[in-house]
């Protein structure tokens, strides 16, 4: 216990994003630009730049715009990868790695706000990322059964009409 | 909102027909080929909407952003605007915002012409009239550009020059600028007007603060002046008696997902590549588990707080532990508390912050140190709670129990020297009358009813005529502390430090033991919205009156008061101080004088024969042109006040007490 005031100092407030989810968020981009990078050449720059991006905006300073710039180019190179071919589960879990470093750079930096880099924060951040890992398992998953029941010459009336089902259920539940 | 919805509902209504014909088509194949549209085109078109409203929902994420709620930095004090603040508020709002050109102009000119003509007052000794000839005429200063301002001339010309390398100010701020520094120079203030450059980000971002400009608060603290002191919401709702619900706020962090799953879709079925497609699924996933976020309950907090003393003195250090429970039955996925530290206090180790999960019966606990300050403090505790997702996020204000006293200890550090007004009752105060007491101060007529022991014997019995001796009488002195504790002495040098109510609180604290020790009454008051007296009076229970007093009264407070309390008005000390005030008692004003008012204020009571103290903690700055401006007024008026006998101490924020009544008793003794 002391009285002298001048002695201790007021402490410094962290508002970079938390370690533990910006970590993540750039392990689950190299994942997804990793993925998608194997049979298209054209995805790698998109894909690295992605990847360098999202971790500027969570490692230099704190930025959303980058880290959903990076997301995006990441995303882009997703759609290069399937464009060229590449096989529907690598596709998927590049896609899914790209939404879920998205994710997690958001939660990284929106944590950072509110509770900062030097607060405990890590039980929040693990059950944060593995909700949106499993709600990514469980949706890829659905969708891959889906797809390879679904699969083979069927009319093409009804693989349009599938499609712009899909439109309307998509901007009937858009977030 | 509704209209949203029901356009939700009709689209999911016709995706679910439209799938289910899809479907048909798919398994059932006969009978719906023979009348659909076998072509690619409405495959394509499909592709071509879903692409159309993928870059929309760009737009749209782009444009709405993510909101949450803002935290304050609860671990720094408390800051609060140096003096002259207003000036400089008034300059941006011409030069910046362009508002009220002329008007602005004026009242710009007038303040500054004020503090001219009490200059020059100063300095000449002569009448307002004459001074009022001089600035006009421009007599007053060499500076050409100076003399100018008040005799309609027209600012500086800026060079090209200037603009390329990244001057700043507009012309007309340069003007204002030179002349200030042109009446501190003629005041006779130091020059070093140069103003540093490292600091003057701080008051810059007071003053973006005050305009609301952009703050989004990526970089650097978030300034403390700005932040809310009510925690609740105008729209809140109290859900049980401790906690208030505020707005639930949708954050929109999921808001592009719905961008991903149709621009997989468009560019898949426009390609024709079925697994582009199949990514669309993972967009169609989030966006659902977005949209199923329900709003956390958060009414299930028991939050508890302790302290590891909780009765302290100023300045010591005190460990706080919340510890929060969930006693609900349901899963808290995503929490983040902060404790709402007052204003005041700041944190020293720890952090008052964590983020958790809480499960039924779960608890989570996290400690911090502050340092405590004067008063009394109760604090709520924030806490925000959003679903898995993170789509929603509601903030909820837990009051929690427990309460920590601050109160001052008197010390008897600094002596502080007492005016010749003296009560009826003996002391230590001497006096310029004849008496008893112990030293020598005059020889009389002896005058019957002398006590006996006082007759000059000796003279007596060398001429045989009777004298008495007179001792300087020593006398207690009747002392009231007023304080001037209105909003215009919440200033403080620099952000984050001690206003200039608390330097005074602190002053009071440390001449008050020396004081009582002496024998004097001591009384209290202040000038507030809130009458605050404490007749002078001496002894133990006296003593602990004053410093609860201290401690606890709302007019001494360390923040200033609700603005919707004071409403601009308050209770002139005239009335409810000089009633009760009684002939004799002497005053010692603490103000940091930074208005005209408390010098009128010390003036009346010297009029009406109190003697006057004024001890002024100074809190003026001079990194802006309006601090610099402000400190030339309070200079003035430390000149005004000293003209009439009134006894100033000007104690620099830096300084001990002791050593500014120091320099004050010598220069009093000559």
């Amino acid at each position: 216990m002391s009285t002298e005031t001048d002695e201790v100092t007021t402490v410094t407030v962290d508002h970079s994003p938390t370690r533990f989810s910006s970590i993540a968020a750039v392990v689950a981009a190299v994942v997804a630009g990793l993925t998608s990078a194997p049979f298209a050449l054209y995805a790698i720059p998109l894909g690295l730049g992605g990847i360098a991006v999202l971790a500027s905006g969570l490692f230099m300073g704190s930025n959303r715009l980058r880290v959903t710039m990076g997301a995006a180019g990441l995303f882009l190179s997703v759609l290069i990868a399937g464009l060229f071919g590449t096989g529907p589960e690598i596709l998927l879990v590049s896609a899914a790695a790209t939404v879920l470093a998205w994710n997690f750079g958001q939660n990284a930096i929106s944590l950072g706000e509110q509770i900062g880099a030097s607060s405990r924060t890590r039980r929040n951040e693990i059950i944060h990322a593995s909700a949106a890992t499993i709600v990514a398992m469980v949706g890829a998953g659905v969708g891959y059964g889906v797809y390879v029941i679904g699969s083979g010459g069927r009319p093409v009336a009804a693989v349009g009409m599938l499609a712009l089902a899909l439109v309307f259920m998509i901007w009937a539940i858009r977030a | 909102m509704d209209i949203d919805e029901t356009i939700r509902t009709g689209l999911a209504v016709v995706g679910v027909v439209v799938f289910l014909l899809g479907a048909a088509t798919y398994v059932v194949v006969e009978p719906f080929v023979g009348f659909l549209p076998s072509t690619f085109a409405i495959a394509v078109l499909a592709g071509i909407v879903a692409f159309l409203l993928g870059l929309w929902a760009v737009r749209s994420a782009y444009q709405g952003g993510v909101t949450q709620t803002p935290v304050p930095d609860v671990e720094l004090p408390r800051s609060f605007p140096a003096p002259g603040t207003d000036l400089d508020r008034t300059i941006y709002r011409l030069t910046h915002l362009r508002q009220g050109t002329s008007e602005y102009r004026d009242q710009i000119q007038e303040r500054l012409a004020e503090a001219a003509v009490a200059a020059i007052r100063q300095r000449e000794n002569c009448t307002r009239a004459q001074a009022v000839h001089q600035l006009e005429e421009g007599e007053w200063t060499d500076n050409y550009h100076a003399a100018a301002f008040f005799a309609g001339g027209s600012p500086p010309s800026q060079s090209r020059l200037d603009k390329w390398f990244g001057e700043e100010k507009t012309p007309y701020e340069q003007w204002v600028d030179i002349t200030v520094d042109a009446i501190a120079e003629y005041a006779g203030l130091e020059g070093g007007t140069e103003p540093e450059e490292t600091t003057t980000g701080d008051d810059g971002g007071l003053l973006a603060g005050l305009f609301g400009g952009d703050g989004d608060g990526d970089e650097g603290p978030r300034a403390q002046a700005g932040y809310r002191d009510e925690y609740v919401d105008e729209d809140a709702t109290r859900v049980t008696d401790s906690i208030v619900y505020n707005e639930l706020v949708e954050t929109g962090q999921w808001r592009g997902v719905t961008a991903f799953a149709l621009v997989a879709v468009g560019v898949g079925v426009i390609t024709a590549t079925p697994a582009i497609v199949l990514v669309a699924v993972l967009g169609v996933a989030f966006s659902a588990y977005a949209r199923a976020a329900t709003p956390p309950q958060l009414a299930a907090l028991e939050v508890d707080r302790t302290f590891d003393e909780s009765n302290v003195t100023p300045g010591e250090v005190v460990e706080v532990t919340v510890t929060v429970e969930n006693t609900g039955g349901s899963f808290m996925p995503d929490l983040r508390l902060v404790d709402r530290v007052p204003g005041n206090m700041r944190v020293v180790s720890g952090t008052p912050r964590l983020a958790t999960v809480l499960g039924s019966g779960d608890t989570a606990t996290f400690t911090y140190e502050v340092v405590a300050e004067r008063g009394t403090h109760e604090w709520p505790l924030l806490a925000i709670g959003r679903d898995f997702s993170g789509a929603v996020e509601r903030e909820a204000v837990v009051d929690v129990e427990g309460e920590i006293t601050c109160v001052p200890s008197l010390r008897t550090t600094a002596e502080m020297p007492v005016r010749q007004q003296t009560s009826l009752y003996s002391g230590q105060e001497d006096t310029s009358m004849g008496g008893s007491g112990l030293e020598f101060f005059s020889v009389r007529e002896y005058r019957e009813s002398d006590p006996m022991n006082r007759i000059d014997w000796k003279r007596q019995a060398r001429t045989g005529e009777l004298a008495t001796i007179d001792f300087r009488l020593e006398r207690a002195a009747s002392l009231v502390f007023l304080f001037d504790a209105r909003d215009a002495s919440y200033v403080a040098p620099a952000p984050g430090e001690h206003n200039a109510v608390d330097r005074s609180v602190e002053a009071a604290v440390e001449a008050f033991g020396a004081l009582a020790d002496q024998g004097n009454m001591i009384g209290l008051a202040a000038f507030d919205t809130v009458p605050c007296w404490l007749a002078p009076s001496a002894g133990d229970a006296h003593l602990e009156r004053a410093r609860q007093l201290f401690a606890t009264h709302p007019a001494m407070s360390s923040t200033p008061p609700d603005e919707s309390e004071a409403s601009g008005h308050y209770v002139d000390p005239m009335t409810h101080v000089r009633s009760q005030l009684s002939p004799e008692s002497q005053l010692v004003l603490f103000s940091p004088l930074t208005d005209d008012y408390t010098v009128g204020v010390a003036r009346r009571l010297d009029s009406s024969g109190h003697r006057v103290t004024v001890i002024s903690p100074d809190p003026t700055a001079d990194r802006t042109v309006g601090q610099r401006l402000a400190r030339i007024e309070r200079n003035m008026r430390v000149a005004t006040l000293r003209e009439r006998d009134i006894r100033v101490v000007d104690w620099e924020y830096g300084d001990m007490l002791g050593l500014a009544l120091d320099e004050a008793r010598q220069r009093w003794a000559v």
